[in-house]
């Protein structure tokens, strides 16, 4: 009898589960909801996601109709394995639909509730490491969120960072992946102090921190849906479905109605990612976490006499060697021995054994200075102030009119305003020519230039270097194939930047050429106006000499029109031309 | 086309996408990043990476794990993360008598008056760092006798 009674209350709880029948005709047109798309990462007929761990439903990749119907039957069959699979879109179909939602019984992940608890997310921002020094490629940069717990400990606060996935360390076939779509792309969360020291210290990187304006429900909801993608994963593709892209689907995740993933096509650059974000009204507060380069350079401009700071630095950091100095100059000697110590470890100039005594040997003497150091780093432009990165150019000049279309970046024509002087990098520069009297022709298209003059100092001594190739008409008016490139040294004097090169090239044509050309030049940025200047002479292997010079002026009309005048002298022959740039 | 535009310019980028980041690890002094690769050579393959920097290396932190546990009751799992993965920053901090890192663990610590915290860990500095094989253990121990 007990047992009867043991097994009837069994069976009577097994049957009251899953009686409620749920009308799905009732629906109507709620999986095209916009945040569903959002949340499926479904973007042109499919789910970017190719991860097949994110469906619940075998078509759910490709039917947002089936996914939502997926997601409803295990809410109503109580399917307690959803539950921290997908937070955000249990949290979206409940509040979507307030009948099954009396009808289920939990449905709340205790992990990710223990995990916010933990935390206590308060904040977001997005960070942006600006340009490598020296290193023009680097200018495309990356992007990741930070969540703070509390705002007064950046330093220990979490970020979510979306990255390939590889171990792969030949460069070619990264490269390669990268663009076809070879690897997973996945998100992971690290403290923030280390990515300071990856992009501030090592690489000497600039960090823009945008503050993120989500109140605390939306933090939730990205937080939600970052959860729903920790195990996830999507093919990477360098150019469009990158590591900045990917932050938008979070974003969109994060506030309703917000369309910024649709604004990418072809190319995602991490800066226009930026400035979509802040269309959205996304951003608030700005903060700047200047490079350790920078604090150097200030360092080194309040010692007086320099000559001491290199006795001090070369020659085993002994105290006396400072004895003369007063306790300020002391003070600013030794922050800079630790800073260029730290510096000379991370490229393992020196030894680790060497590196700690020295700069223990450094400290010792810190800590008996009772000195502040206040160094007061000048805030550069804010990235978000210089020109879009697509550029349409229509000019022309007495010979003939030119049409050109230059997807990215920033070269030495365009106003450096929110850009890092001195660092140019364009991919795919396209410029077509009419003569009054001819055809359209083809007068050039780079794969890729990039210049990076980077200026020497007193501790720095950086190679600039530039390199370009693709095809190019030549001053006979030849198409010929064109690999030219080489390097020098650059020195910055009052705002003038003063460059030196040599420069190898290849061409190939109806005959292959090689040449040496040694250039010189300069540019100077004014806010709204540059100049520059170069000249070199072109020594070809079949005794041709050519010599070729250029100035040019470019004025901001506003932040995405640009006039630009240039004055052309090949040989004997000299021509202006004016420029219309519009940056889009 | 397509292809040809595709290897083309894979050929420009470089192996510092890849970044071969070799992480010196352990809980001492000098338990920092290295960069091997910042040849002019290989910057001018460079090309853009939109991010994947090869951080993945990085992002395996291996903070405190195979560290002494400090002794000291202050201590928690955080702060022993903290102070292992940034060594040379907190003794710089302590040295100079202020800075982000020092703030951040008075922070962590709940140390109230951060002032007289730093400038006690400043004048304790050899006390603090009395050899150069001192590890993370030694260090937290250290502080929390001191700012005690």
């Amino acid at each position: 009898m007990r047992h009867r009674g043991f097994l009837f209350s069994l069976l009577s709880f097994c049957v009251s589960l899953p009686l409620y029948s749920f009308d799905f005709n009732s629906l109507d047109n709620l999986h095209n909801d916009h945040y569903w798309h959002t949340l499926l990462h479904f973007k042109n007929g499919e789910s970017e996601i190719n991860d097949p761990k994110f469906f619940l439903s075998t078509n759910g990749k490709y039917k947002p109709k089936e996914e939502l119907k997926a997601i409803i039957q295990a809410l109503i069959n109580n399917d307690k394995s959803i539950n921290c699979r997908f937070p955000a879109r249990i949290n979206w179909v409940l509040e979507q639909l307030p009948e099954l939602k009396k009808k289920v019984v939990s449905h709340k992940c205790t992990e990710i509730e223990k995990i916010l608890d933990e935390y206590g997310p308060k904040s977001i921002s997005l960070i942006f490491p600006t340009a490598h020094i020296n290193s023009p490629a680097s200018m495309y940069g990356h992007t990741f969120l930070r969540i703070d717990a509390d705002k007064k400990t950046p330093l220990i606060s979490q970020a979510i960072n979306y990255a390939a996935q590889t171990d792969e360390t030949n460069g070619l076939i990264y490269a390669y992946q990268g663009l076809v779509g070879g690897y997973e792309g996945r998100y992971s969360i690290l403290p923030y102090y280390d990515k300071i020291k990856e992009y501030n210290d090592m690489e000497r990187r600039d960090i823009w921190e945008y503050e993120l304006n989500l109140d605390k429900k939306e933090i939730k909801k990205l937080i939600y849906h970052q959860y729903e993608l920790r195990d996830i994963y999507a093919d990477y593709f360098f150019f469009t479905q990158n590591c900045s892209y990917n932050l938008l689907w979070l974003l969109q995740a994060a506030r309703d109605n917000t369309h910024m993933v649709n604004k990418f096509k072809y190319k995602a650059i991490p800066i226009d990612t930026i400035r979509v974000i802040k269309e959205e009204g996304f951003i608030g507060n700005v903060k700047f976490r200047p490079s350790k380069s920078r604090k150097i350079k200030e360092i080194v401009n309040k010692i007086d006499d320099f000559n001491i700071a290199r006795d001090f630095l070369e020659n085993g950091f002994k105290k006396e060697i400072l004895q003369n100095e007063s306790a300020v100059q002391k003070s600013y000697i030794l922050d800079l021995s630790s800073e260029m110590l730290r510096l000379k470890r991370a490229k393992a100039d020196i030894g680790r054994k060497e590196y700690v005594s020295s700069l223990m040997k450094v400290l010792k003497q810190r800590s008996k200075i009772d000195v502040k150091s206040d160094y007061k780093i000048n805030e550069p432009e804010n990235p978000l102030t210089g020109h879009k990165t697509s550029r349409l150019t229509i000019g022309g000049d007495k010979d003939a009119l030119y049409l050109s279309l230059k997807p990215s970046f920033h070269d030495i024509y365009d106003i450096d305003f929110g850009f890092k002087e001195g660092a140019y990098i364009n991919f795919f520069d396209l410029v077509l020519k009419k003569n009054w009297s001819e055809e359209v022709k083809l007068q050039r298209f780079d794969f890729v230039n990039i210049s990076s003059i980077a200026s020497i100092d007193i501790l720095f001594k950086p190679l600039s270097w530039e390199v370009s190739f693709g095809f190019n008409r030549s001053y006979k008016d030849e198409l010929e194939f064109k690999l030219k490139g080489g390097a020098g040294y650059s020195y910055k004097n009052r705002g003038f930047l003063y460059y030196a090169f040599l420069n190898p090239a290849f061409y190939l044509g109806k005959k292959s050429n090689l040449s040496i050309s040694p250039k010189i030049g300069f540019i100077k940025n004014f806010s709204k106006l540059k100049l520059g200047a170069s000249a070199f002479r072109e020594i070809y292997t079949d005794g041709t000499k050519v010599t070729f010079a250029n100035i040019f002026s470019t004025y901001s009309i506003s932040k995405d029109i640009s006039l630009n005048i240039k004055y052309d002298i090949v040989d004997n022959k000299r021509k202006t031309g004016v420029s219309l740039f519009y940056y889009f | 086309m397509k292809r040809v535009v595709i290897i083309a310019s894979s050929l420009l980028f470089a192996s510092s996408l890849s970044a071969e980041v070799n992480r010196n690890t352990g809980c001492g002094l000098g338990s920092m990043l290295i960069d091997n690769q910042n040849t002019v050579a290989k910057q001018i393959l460079a090309a853009t990476t939109n991010g994947t920097s090869g951080n993945q290396t990085f992002g395996i932190t291996t903070g405190s794990l195979n560290c002494t546990k400090p002794v000291a009751l202050v201590s928690n799992e955080k702060i022993e993360k903290f102070v292992a993965d940034n060594m040379d920053a907190l003794a710089m901090d302590i040295a100079a008598g202020q800075g982000e890192n020092l703030d951040t663990l008075a922070s962590m610590m709940k140390v109230e008056d951060k002032k007289a915290f730093s400038s006690r860990l400043k004048a304790n500095f050899s006390k603090i760092y009395s050899s150069s094989d001192v590890t993370s253990a030694d260090v937290i121990d250290s502080i929390a006798a001191i700012a005690g």
